[in-house]
């Protein structure tokens, strides 16, 4: 039975990316107001509480602009692009949410051991990456822009972060 | 660490997937515990052994 909702689920999910799709070809407003009713809508389908599931949607929402804005460059920030962007991540989170229900364990005490230990890896990297930039741009060797830097040490901290986790997850810890 | 969970779970007819579910964690997690490449947390060390109806002594060697 829970199966049978998570399915129905996934295919309101689907449907509502096509309207979404649909809807950015007519008006970016309306496709825009469209993607953040779906988010909603999506999260109150699902049997955990919203506010737990919030900061996923809002996440998915800020990664979409950013990848927005590296693909089409600053200033040139479109809504259906965003909107897309952050019902696909709604989408991906759904169906984590659908696996997790369906009884498979995503994550066990091994697991969130190792993204704690990638968390406090990445943020030494994200620090050495923050002295090295500084020191750079102090000594005029290097001129950087506020949003370079920050461009530089959001990817710096996503991309070492999910590296050290992929690395650990494949080591043993003793 | 040294563990013989293999051994008991081949015992009990059991695969490292059934193994898994019973005690709630992913089929990795006790691929690792075999290759004694994970420390498991107390809790999770209680349950395997549990699992595999023994004492925890008996499934990993210290």
């Amino acid at each position: 039975m829970e199966q049978k909702e998570s399915g129905k689920q996934q295919l309101i999910a689907v449907a509502a990316a096509l309207l979404v799709l649909l809807s950015a070809m007519i008006d970016a407003r309306l496709s825009f107001a469209l993607a953040i009713a779906g988010l909603f809508a999506l999260s109150f389908t699902m049997k955990t509480k919203f506010w737990k599931q919030a900061p996923f949607i809002l996440a998915s929402l800020m990664i979409a602009a950013v990848v927005v804005v590296v693909l089409n460059g600053p200033g040139e920030l479109s809504l259906p692009d965003l909107a897309v962007g952050g019902l696909v991540g709604a989408i991906i989170i759904a169906f984590s949410f659908y696996r997790r229900k369906s009884g498979v364990v995503l994550n066990d005490e091994r697991t969130i051991a190792i993204h704690n230990r990638a968390a406090m890896y990445s943020w030494w990297v994200s620090y050495v990456m923050i002295a090295v930039l500084f020191w750079f741009d102090y000594s005029g060797y290097m001129k950087l822009t506020a949003i370079q830097f920050g461009g530089v040490i959001l990817f710096t901290m996503l991309l070492s972060q999910l590296f050290i986790k992929r690395y650990l997850l494949y080591r043993g810890d003793s | 660490m040294k563990t013989r969970i293999k051994e008991l779970r081949a015992r009990y007819g059991m695969t490292q997937e059934d193994l898994a579910k019973k005690v709630g964690v992913r089929r990795e997690t006790i691929v690792f515990l075999e290759q004694g490449k994970y420390n498991p947390s107390l809790l999770l060390a209680h349950n395997v052994a549990a699992a595999l109806k023994s004492k925890i002594d008996d499934v990993f060697i210290f």
